[in-house]
């Protein structure tokens, strides 16, 4: 369960893998989230309710996110939490157990410092999108998947409770894209992410784009080894979004203001809500856009080009770096002998 | 060149307590070989990764070997080479680390210079006989578990008197069976993920205890994990000395080949993939270490009980399980 809000954690799907390897894009054929029900027996609830249930718990937590791998007509697709073999666990009481299986944040961080350096050593930018439901995350990631064009690569991590139709919907629009389904959980975690990362097999030097689950509270407390939280904002909402949920502004690095387009039927104040997202955050960059009229794209897909510029020259100097290490190392070896 | 460190967190939360956090991130050095030739990477392997070189080059050769489409084989000598890598690594880690987790200091400079003078496997049996085990190794491995017990409660060498310290119970990991590399490419996604390798869905101990399970049936059952661990490996230690040797094996992929090392800390693997004019495409190194530094492995799973304990008892757990890259430990970060 989420240490942040107590949801449930139950009935986690991560879909989209193509059987025998990696083939892209993803046919959307691949990909239902409702094929799957009836393969399995689907008691997810009880078992996911580690600190209410000790009695069915494990020594660390493992099974939460133990997904089950179910071989189906063209496509398989992960189930977080069937929990197959509960592991034995000598000299551990109950308590104990329990003792661990809160102690979900600390885990996350473990899983997200070593996505972190995974796409780190591949170069790969990864954004965490994060905001209310409706806010137009999958719109905007089609868009700019779409400016971005085909000379640059995009991968995307679409996390949702029930549906596969971001993933659809970000696949139209030519990216290759994982659909993390989670179920009662109101967020992604790294260990969710990595998963997907090892599925989705993203290129070096390409761009990952995490779209969360529209929630403003508990994705604030999930690190997932992204280089930056991405708050999205629409001009729908109200200026007040900042203070309402400071924690999430607070964790963002950047701000979208989205659906600019509409601002002349509103009376939406955006000094107003940048001040307020500056008192929570004063170094928040912000920009404002709208990915039906266009407006303000640019500048956010220069940005984003500039980012996947220096991720991929921080890769480019470990290398280098290790290369005169090697060198050097040989170098001495001669001296030697 | 500097090592990544693995970083141990123990952070206070306000209404959850204490919590542990692991991560090892590791950067994947084998990068460099993609675009080299196999000779060249396995001429920089040992460069690269100084520790274990031998098994690291080893596992190099007979993965870049199969890959390639040549024919394979493990010498004897091969197998004694890497195997004799791991008595002198774990002599030296007697010696070293857990003399001094244990003892306060390292053990005497006249037993260092006999283990720098010992290269070759008598030489190093005699150093463990008297440092060790007090008596003729083989005699000593057919002990059993109750014979050990014995042993140890007479105390008559360091490492005996380590063992009976070591009283406290510790919650476990599922142990990593023994597979080779046949037994691994079916799973092989399981061991690359970038959280850290899993088997059968689980992060698992690896090295050792793993190997030696079997053997110590009454101290697992008693969750006495800390005796169980330094004792498998004084019976590992005693089985190379007495003339076994370490295992390693191949197998082919779809696209490449891995290659499987058994190392003193727990298995190596390599995995290679070459393009059509012979260079590396793809290459990556999972060493033992990532099963320890595991986010939900066994460091984690044993420190997380041993949160209120002192610095000396954190080291000496961690040496027990023997990661074998540093590590650096902060405390009391709050979660907001
Ligand atoms: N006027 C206008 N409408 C937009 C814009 N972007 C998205 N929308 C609309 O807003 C609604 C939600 O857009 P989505 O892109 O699905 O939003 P989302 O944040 O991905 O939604 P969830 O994944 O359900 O949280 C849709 O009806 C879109 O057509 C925009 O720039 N201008
Ligand atoms: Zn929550
Ligand atoms: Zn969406």
């Amino acid at each position: 369960m989420c240490t942040v809000c107590g949801c449930s954690k139950g009935n986690v799907k991560i879909e989209g893998r193509a059987p025998g390897g990696v083939k892209f894009p993803y046919r959307s054929h691949h990909a239902h989230s409702h094929d799957h029900g009836h393969s399995h027996d689907h008691d997810h609830d009880q078992h996911h309710d580690h600190a209410h249930h000790p009695h069915q718990a494990k020594p660390h937590g493992a099974q939460e996110h133990q997904p089950a791998l179910s071989q189906q007509a063209g496509g398989a697709a992960l189930h977080y939490g069937q929990g197959a073999a509960h592991a034995h666990a000598p000299g551990l009481s109950q308590a104990r157990m329990v003792k661990i299986e809160q102690d979900i944040l600390s885990k996350n961080d473990g899983y997200a410092a070593a996505n972190r350096q995974w796409l780190r050593d591949r170069g790969i930018f990864a954004l965490n999108l994060v905001s209310s439901p409706g806010s137009g995350k999958t719109s905007l990631l089609a868009e700019t998947i779409r400016q971005l064009g085909r000379d640059t690569l995009v991968y995307v991590v679409e996390g949702d409770q029930q549906t596969s139709n971001d993933a659809e919907r970000i696949r139209a629009a030519g990216a290759p894209a994982i659909q993390i389904n989670t179920g009662k959980g109101c967020h992604l975690d790294a260990h969710m992410v990595g998963q997907a990362l090892e599925q989705l097999n993203p290129a070096d030097d390409s761009l990952l784009l995490i779209e969360n689950v529209g929630n403003l509270v508990c994705p604030a407390a999930f690190d997932l080894g992204e280089a930056h939280k991405v708050a999205i904002l629409s001009v729908t909402e109200g200026e007040d979004k900042p203070l309402k949920y400071p924690d999430m502004f607070a964790a963002a690095d950047v701000m979208l203001l989205t659906k600019i387009d509409l601002l002349r039927h509103l009376d939406f104040d955006v000094d107003v809500c940048i001040a307020n997202a500056r008192r929570i955050n004063p170094k928040i960059k912000v920009l404002q856009l709208s990915s039906k009229s266009g407006d303000g794209m640019d500048l956010w897909i220069d940005w984003l080009l500039l980012e996947m510029n220096e991720a991929q020259l921080v890769k480019q100097r470990e290398v280098a770096r290790l290369r005169q290490h090697i060198a050097a190392l040989e170098q001495q070896l001669q001296e030697r002998s | 060149m500097k090592q990544d460190a693995i970083r141990i967190l123990l952070s206070q939360n306000k209404d959850k307590g204490q919590a542990v956090s692991v991560s090892w991130p590791r950067l994947e050095a084998e990068r460099v070989f993609i675009g080299q030739s196999a000779a060249q990477a396995v001429h920089t392997t040992p460069l690269l990764f100084a520790l274990c070189a031998r098994a690291q080059t080893l596992a190099a050769q007979l993965v870049l070997q199969q890959a390639a489409g040549l024919p394979v084989s493990v010498s004897p000598e091969q197998r004694s080479s890497i195997t004799l890598e791991a008595v002198r690594e774990t002599l030296r880690k007697l010696l070293l680390d857990w003399a001094q987790a244990f003892d306060g200091r390292p053990a005497d400079a006249a037993w260092m210079a006999r283990w720098r003078a010992a290269r070759d496997l008598p030489a190093l049996r005699a150093l463990a006989e008297d440092f060790v085990y007090g008596e003729d190794c083989r005699h000593w491995l057919q002990r059993g578990e109750a014979g050990w017990q014995a042993w140890l409660q007479q105390g008559a060498t360091a490492p005996a008197r380590w063992l009976a310290t070591l009283q406290q119970t510790l919650p476990a990991c599922p142990l990593l069976p023994a597979l080779d590399a046949a037994a691994l490419a079916s799973h092989l996604a399981d061991w690359l993920r970038p959280g850290g390798p899993v088997w059968q869905g689980q992060p698992q101990e690896v090295g050792a205890l793993a190997r030696e399970a079997p053997q110590l049936p009454g101290l697992l059952a008693a969750g006495l994990l800390p005796q169980a661990r330094l004792l498998a490996r004084l019976l590992q230690l005693a089985r190379w000395l007495d003339g076994a040797l370490l295992h390693s094996s191949v197998a082919s992929l779809a696209d490449g080949a891995l290659a499987l090392v058994e190392t003193a800390r727990g298995p190596l693997l390599h995995l290679a993939a070459l393009d059509a004019s012979g260079r590396i495409s793809r290459y990556r190194v999972v060493p033992p270490t990532l099963w320890h530094a595991h986010p939900e492995g066994v460091l984690r799973v044993s420190l997380g009980f041993l949160a209120d304990a002192t610095a000396a008892e954190w080291q000496r757990q961690i040496s027990l399980i023997d990661p074998c890259v540093p590590y650096s430990v902060s405390k009391d970060v709050e979660y907001a």
